[in-house]
């Protein structure tokens, strides 16, 4: 049986990057150890977040699923920086995760070209250089023009509770074993990381009298551009805090914790540490949070985020029974870490294909991130790309000055990754211009030149952006003169009056004015305008001065990020470069200049002279 | 020394062999509009109306309507020039400070500093010099940078320094607590309020000024080479310096903002400016006017890049005289023994122990006897030393103090937006543009410190 | 081990399959303090074989395990999504009722309850090993707990010393993708409980869009089904239909051929205690000149396309798995989700049980569902309650009721296990019950009322007596 694609795991990454590569046509088959665990949440029940959400809605832009799965099965979304500016406002939303698996083995089963397999793998098949297919354990071998690998936290997975220990790549669950020895068989080097899940306890134990209640928004949104936002009845989450008793106990049994006893030495994210990882490093703060979050309308097991920790059991229900509100809580799974494989990112290029074997891709935890929307982008861009390749289209390739999705695979292409790395919006530079209220308009047109986004929704998407300019231009041409009846208006609006004509523009630019304040005086009615519109056309208007200056930044970028760098380029052959410069090149290979130029210890001088040597060989684009 | 390849770029080139004739050299589409703005002919035409392969001569205006130097101006319109670029080059006769000056108005119209060997690189890339070349073209750029990142180290002297590096780290604070309440609002972090990081904004500004105003105090742009006479008192300092400035007739021109120290001169060698610092007699004392007096010798002779150690031949060699010499050891030194019309008791062997042949010279200040050798002894340490090369210096002042006002335009753009309760990641923009420039004087490559700093300062778990 | 505090419980139930679950609600539902440990909260009540359950035998045994309280019947009343009548011409009085079952929404469904239900607590563990004796035992979890308790029902399913085959693979696990437990059986053998080996075997799934529907006959549903819980009534939801095919000659004879090809090249896992006629190839090898064989095409979910394919139970190799199929009518293009599988795991030999499953050498431990050694879902439930109220009232120090082979089909299945022994896994059938024309489907209720009464069951019983007074037939209490 020989299909086109084969995709090895079907969580996050292993879902989008199958669904992307069926519904362009390819044949696409899903190799998974259990097919009843298809994209679960070992950890958090929530989607989004900041950084995160604008991954799911670039993704949602060019075509994506999690955004689309996500509405059907939320159970509460917010807003969270409402009272920040646009380009830091991220969507999070809590999830019914069985609901979740649900509609996802659903959406897969029901896609063209797309089969699901219930089937352990453990060996690439490679033929000169290039993967041709999959075997599995029981034997059976599959063909296939590429082969991409998302096995997440299951490579020698090995789980870890106080002293005991067994292998796993998660509760229950027996590893993937020997795939990892055949990846270092075809010349990958692998390194290890850990990561640890708070425990979850009975609903009924729990006291909610005693903590804070969270509520979802109550206004109209949606994950996907393309479902219409609407409101939803959302669950409460709680919120409670540590206190010195729980430290006290922490700080007692230290030596009991894995990172103490040595029986983890590995990397864990630094973004959410153990609490035992807390207490030590940051005694003098007398109280964490702790987010008491529901896993599903169906269950009564709640998530306690903030609590990680892979502590003896014992110790754990001690731990959780000195916070407020959890003083008889019951522990129904206990907290663990999972220490597990990951390739070193550098070994890949751009469209995630691994630079060692050809129609190979790797995405997702196995790349040494961490999160479910990371993993999400890489599955849909390994998924996109070997579709692409075997139609032998050109590439899909985001960068850092397009999308949150480029940030984060160039990141893993040029940094060396010291933990599980996660997204934020910091790690953007261009975050001003890379808005998640703008994802569509950014990104529609690789979707629609791809086939995932059909010409109905593109053109929706254009003609929604024109709407933008022309409003735009509104404002621009009506001015408000300065009579009474206007600024008696403009008081009321807590802004000071006018003598001489002002364009509505530029009174737009006053931070306390709102757009949907001054539209009126341009005679239109506020709601012929759809509720979007307003809202961009107010951003472009309020932040044009930052948002110019990014652009600026972005076209000089560009200038650098046309030079494409062959593979087979043997940098210590190239006079001038200094010998760390040569070095670094030869071990990350990077596919553009510009990417070249952000790798840590390479100089403007190595650039320059990497453009002269290379003038003649340098393909100016592909 | 950015690595974008756009924009019209300006660059000082000295003619080989004149020092005195400074050219200032311009490239790109907007050379022609900038050399306009600047420059007025005696026949009244503008550059745009001539054509390719014509002078002009004029004279450089500045904004407020100070003739800055008489030059002579060529055109070479594209592509037929070194770049194949629109050039224009400015040859002035005022020497390097009007130079200087020169290039600083063009960069005021809208020039950008070359980076080094950036003409070279931007004749190679528009295929003027083909690929054989390259090698040529690749070592100048590796040995100008090499050059100039040594010289913008050695240029910053300690203090300038610790005071950017002080600065980058109170802006990388003030950074830590936007982007914390930005990445980590759910977390229950105590962030500094608004009002209270405006504040501290404003600070870090109002230093930023100080630091460029010292600059023009001179502390950076002395544009000349420090030389420093000393040695005990009465040996006769003061007498050698008026000898050897008076020779020379200067050309006075105001350099704005250069205060002169009392008992400096500035001399001309080779076009060159050599700022003679006269210092007080070093002596041991009690009296505490003196002690500062002497204290201030030290200060000169540390900063000196020359030293001329003034020995009275007539009197004995003293312990004295041998402290002073440990207090030089490091630094490039002229021994000049001075009085030599007078019967000479300085035992020879005791000076000749410390300094070599060719750097002893036998003067007499008041006869004017041996002045000749001590001058070009003088030309051939500051002309031939690559660490002296002050053409490179002098672009290096220029791009830093360009880059520190840019610097704090970001500051007040930061400051305002943040009166303006706009939303943190606009000041972030703003200061995070300032850091990564600051980094770039003190020749870092930016690393994610933001981040690392945020998981060292705040407790983060979600 | 440290004592956890909130550790003494009057029973605690290991494993959360059909047998668990039911024991653990009869316990908790009986007053006494109950925990249920599972290896993963996830694969709670799962079904690994067919999606069917009920028809004859096995849905009396439903209709009884529903009188006594148990929530076998009432959770496939919830998550059905196939019910038909099954009746038999020969023998009328054994007509029952097949269905067919959403596996994830039974699992989620049956979560809620448990998790719903007070005093019963639920925990994720690994119990590695059980101490003590009498009234008072100890039970250690793998990370580091320990409990203890008055009485214990072991319900660990297919799991313990379990390994999964199918062609040359083999993989120590208790099912696909789930780790087995071997420190519990270590500990049971040292406490003296003797182990047989059986083997189970689930047929392949495939997708049901690669299934070519028009050439198969279609098993409907009944447009207004009854339901098996006697409190439910039709709610008129939508069904799906199931689909016959057979296997065929030339199946049969592709399966010959590769057996004969496989056995010469690997070898067969021997286990020599047991008699497996179960899978395909067994049958095939064993009646050589039959036909075909019939091969049900169960739905096994609304949300999803799989199905599984009843009577194809096999251990064969991928290959072969996927060569037989392209020879049976109507499944020429069918595409695999799961290969089929089989399981060799550790069963106890029932001798060593009394009649309420309690094991004779230890008082207080009870042992319910395939450990016993039968096979299927019903019998695991029936065995779970008859343990869980046998525990419970244990733990309470009250006699535990007796269902006798004359009271119904529980109590066949008990005495059958019990007495008789057990050398394959026993299915309940129809012919294994000489008083099948007393246990019918209808009076369940009857049969099974004076146990009701003994569990202090007062409104139920009154309620069952109320209704058959009012058509003319008394019923006393001692019968």
């Amino acid at each position: 049986m020989d299909y086109d694609v084969i995709v090895v795991g079907a969580g996050h990454a292993g879902c989008e990057a199958a669904l992307a590569s069926a519904r362009l046509g390819l044949k696409t088959l899903v190799l998974t150890i259990n097919v009843d665990k298809i994209a679960l949440m070992p950890c958090n029940p929530s989607i989004g977040g900041l950084g995160k959400s604008q991954l799911v809605r670039e993704i949602d832009a060019i075509g994506g699923q999690m955004a689309k799965t996500t509405d059907k099965t939320l159970i509460q979304i917010k807003i969270l920086n409402i009272r920040k500016g646009p380009a830091v406002q991220a969507l999070r939303a809590q999830i019914d995760k069985k609901e979740y698996e649900i509609e996802m083995k659903r959406v897969l089963e029901n896609t063209k070209n797309l089969t699901l397999r219930q089937g352990t793998v453990d060996k690439i098949l490679v033929k000169n250089g290039a993967a041709v297919g999959a075997g599995i354990e029981s034997g059976l071998l599959f063909g296939g023009k590429a082969v991409i690998i998302t096995t997440g936290t299951f490579l020698r997975g090995r789980i870890i509770i106080g002293e005991k220990d067994y292998p796993a790549g998660r509760m229950g669950e027996y590893p993937a074993i020997n795939l990892t020895k055949n990846l270092i068989s075809l010349g990958f080097n692998i390194d290890r990381f850990q990561t640890a899940t708070p425990p979850r306890v009975d609903r009924r134990t729990v006291n909610f009298s005693k903590t804070e209640v969270q509520y979802g928004d109550k206004q109209p949104l949606s994950f996907s551009f393309w479902d219409e936002e609407k409101i939803y009845e959302s669950i409460k989450c709680h919120l409670t805090y540590t206190n010195e008793k729980t430290h006290r106990i922490i700080a007692e049994n230290i030596e009991k914790s894995p990172i103490k006893s040595g029986m983890v030495d590995t990397h864990g994210p630094r973004h959410c540490p153990s609490i035992d990882r807390k207490v030590i490093n940051f005694p003098e703060k007398k109280r964490h949070p702790v987010f008491i979050e529901p896993e599903g309308t169906y269950t009564n097991e709640m998530y306690l985020q903030g609590l990680t920790t892979s502590m003896p059991v014992i110790i754990q229900q001690k731990i959780i029974n000195t916070v407020e509100g959890l003083e008889n809580a019951r522990i129904i799974r206990p907290g663990y870490a999972v220490e597990y494989d990951y390739i070193i990112p550098s070994q890949l290029n751009f469209t995630l294909e691994s630079k060692i074997i050809e129609n190979l891709y790797f995405a997702g935890q196995i790349n040494g991130t961490s999160g479910y929307e990371e993993a999400a982008a890489q599955g849909f861009i390994a998924g996109v790309n070997a579709a692409l390749k075997i139609m032998n289209e050109p590439p899909l390739i985001l960068t850092r000055d397009n999308s949150y999705i480029g940030v984060l695979i160039d990141d893993l292409l040029t940094k060396d990754i010291m933990e599980p790395y996660r997204m934020y919006t910091s790690r953007a530079e261009y975050r001003l211009v890379l808005r998640s209220d703008n994802a569509d308009i950014r990104l529609s047109k690789f979707g629609n030149d791809i086939g995932l986004i059909t010409n109905e929704q593109y053109r929706r998407v254009v003609k929604r952006e024109k709407e933008i300019d022309r409003l735009i231009s509104k404002l621009k041409a009506s001015s408000l003169n300065p009579d009474r009846g206007n600024n008696i208006i403009l008081e009321k609006m807590g802004t000071k009056p006018i003598d001489t004509p002002l364009s509505i523009y530029k009174l737009l630019k006053r931070p306390e004015v709102s757009i949907s304040g001054v539209i009126d005086f341009t005679g239109d009615k506020r709601n012929n305008y759809d509720r979007k519109i307003l809202k961009q056309a107010e951003i472009k208007i309020k932040y044009e001065g930052y948002i110019n200056r990014q652009l600026s930044e972005i076209k000089k970028l560009e200038s650098l990020e046309k030079y494409y760098l062959t593979r087979d380029l043997n940098y210590f052959k190239i006079v001038g470069l200094t010998y760390e410069a040569q070095e670094k090149l030869t071990k990350i290979k990077p596919n553009t200049l510009g990417q070249a130029s952000r790798i840590a210890g390479i100089s403007p001088a190595d650039i320059s002279i990497l453009m002269l040597n290379l003038k003649g060989k340098l393909k100016a684009g592909i | 020394m950015g690595i974008e390849s756009t924009g019209t770029i300006v660059a000082i080139g000295t003619r080989p062999g004149e020092a005195a004739i400074g050219i200032v050299k311009l490239s790109g589409d907007k050379s022609i509009f900038i050399a306009d703005k600047i420059f007025r002919s005696k026949s009244k035409k503008k550059l745009s109306g001539i054509d390719t392969y014509n002078m002009l001569y004029g004279h450089i205006i500045d904004n407020d309507g100070h003739t800055i130097d008489e030059v002579v101006v060529t055109l070479m319109k594209k592509p037929k020039s070194y770049t194949r670029e629109d050039v224009v080059e400015i040859n002035c006769h005022g020497g390097i400070i009007a130079t200087t000056k020169v290039m600083e108005l063009c960069i005021e119209s809208g020039a950008r500093i070359a980076d080094p060997g950036e003409f070279t690189k931007r004749a190679f890339l528009n295929g003027r010099i083909d690929l054989s070349q390259a090698e040529a073209v690749i070592d100048l750029v590796r040995s100008k940078t090499e050059q100039s990142l040594k010289i913008a180290a050695k240029n910053l002297q300690g203090n300038v320094k610790k005071e950017i590096k002080r600065l980058k780290e109170m802006i990388l604070n003030v950074l830590v607590q936007l982007e914390a309440s930005v990445d980590f609002i759910e977390e229950d972090l105590e962030i500094t309020p608004y009002q209270k990081l405006t504040k501290k904004v404003r600070e870090i500004k109002a230093e930023m000024e100080e630091l460029i105003s010292d600059e023009k105090k001179g502390e950076i742009i002395k544009n000349g080479v420090k030389a420093a006479i000393i040695g005990k008192t009465n040996v006769g300092k003061s007498s050698l310096l008026n000898l050897l400035s008076k020779k020379e007739k200067a050309i006075v021109t105001s350099i704005p903002g250069t205060t002169r120290d009392a008992v400096e001169e500035i001399l001309y060698v080779e076009g060159i400016p050599l700022i003679l610092v006269d210092t007080a007699g070093i002596r041991k004392t009690k009296s505490a006017i003196e002690k500062i007096g002497v204290d201030r010798s030290l200060k000169h002779i540390n900063e000196a890049e020359l030293v001329l150690l003034v020995l009275d031949g007539n009197r004995k060699f003293e312990k004295m005289d041998l402290e002073i010499i440990k207090k030089i050891e490091r630094k490039k030194t002229i021994c000049c023994i001075n009085k030599v019309d007078l019967k000479q008791n300085l035992e020879m062997e005791s000076i000749r122990k410390y300094f070599n042949e060719k750097f002893i010279i036998k003067i007499s200040a008041l006869k004017g006897i041996g002045i000749r050798k001590l001058e070009n002894k003088i030309k051939v340490l500051i002309m031939d030393n690559g660490d002296l090369n002050l053409e490179e210096k002098i672009i290096i002042n220029s791009r830093h103090k360009n880059i520190l006002k840019e610097v704090s335009s970001l500051l007040d753009s930061a400051e305002k937006a943040m009166k303006e309760k706009m939303s943190e990641e606009f000041p972030s923009y703003d200061l995070k543009t300032a850091y990564g420039l600051l980094g770039e004087i003190l020749g870092e490559t930016t690393r994610d410190d933001i981040l690392d700093k945020i998981f060292s300062q705040f407790c983060i778990g979600k | 081990m440290i004592k956890d505090g909130k550790s003494n419980y009057d029973v605690i139930v290991i494993g959360a399959g059909h047998a668990g679950c039911e024991a653990a609600l009869a316990s908790a539902r009986n007053g006494a303090g109950t925990l249920l440990i599972s290896i993963n909260m996830d694969s709670i009540a799962l079904m690994p074989y067919s999606s069917a359950v009920g028809g004859f035998g096995r849905g009396q045994l439903i209709r009884e395990i529903d009188v006594l309280g148990g929530e076998i019947s009432r959770n496939i009343d919830k998550n059905y999504i196939h019910m038909r009548t099954a009746t038999s011409t020969e023998n009328p009085a054994i007509g029952t009722i097949e269905a067919v079952v959403d596996k994830r929404r039974y699992f989620l469904s049956m979560k809620e309850v448990l998790e719903n239900q007070n005093n019963l607590y639920l925990r994720q563990g690994l119990v590695a090993g059980i101490e003590g004796s009498r009234k008072k035992y100890n039970l250690y979890t793998s990370d580091g707990i320990a409990y203890c308790c008055k009485s214990i029902v072991i319900c660990t399913g297919t799991f313990l010393g379990a390994k999964i085959f199918w062609g040359g693979n083999v993989i120590e696990a208790g099912r696909q993708g789930e780790i087995c437990s071997k420190k519990l059986l270590v500990s049971l053998e040292n406490l003296g409980f003797k182990f047989g080996r059986l083997k189970n075997y689930t047929a392949p799934l495939i997708d049901k869009k690669s299934i070519n529907v028009k050439v198969l006959e279609k098993q409907s549903y009944d447009r207004h089904p009854q339901m098996f819980s006697y409190e439910n009534n039709f709610d008129g939801r939508s069904q799906l239909h199931s689909y016959i095919t057979n296997t065929g000659k030339d199946c049969t004879r592709y399966i010959l051929k590769s057996i004969k090809k496989k056995a010469a090249s690997s070898c067969q896992i021997k286990s020599e205690t047991t008699r497996d006629c179960f899978p395909i190839e067994n049958k095939v090898l064993k009646f050589e000149d039959k036909k075909g064989y019939m091969i049900y095409i169960l739905p096994v979910g609304r949300d999803t396309n799989e199905v599984y394919l009843k009577g194809l139970e096999t251990a064969l190799s991928e290959e072969i798995q996927v060569g037989m199929l392209k020879k049976i009518k109507g499944l020429k293009g069918a595409e695999i989700t799961r290969p089929g599988y089989g399981v060799e795991y550790n069963y106890l030999l029932p001798f060593q049980l009394t009649c309420n499953l309690e094991s004779k050498k230890f008082k207080g431990i009870f042992f319910a569902g395939h450990i016993n050694g039968t096979n299927g879902y019903e019998e695991s439930a029936a065995q779970g309650i008859v343990a869980g109220l046998a525990a419970s009232r244990k733990s309470k120090n009250l006699d535990s009721i007796i269902i006798r082979r004359e009271d119904g089909y529980i109590g066949v299945l008990i005495s059958d296990l019990v007495v008789k022994g057990v050398n394959e896994p026993y299915s309940m059938l129809v012919s294994r019950n000489e008083y099948s024309f007393y246990h019918r489907h209808d009076n369940a209720d009857i049969r099974m009322l004076k146990f009701l009464e003994k569990l202090g069951n007062k409104d139920k019983t009154i309620k069952i007596i109320k209704k058959y007074k009012k058509t003319g037939i008394n019923v006393s209490r001692e019968t």
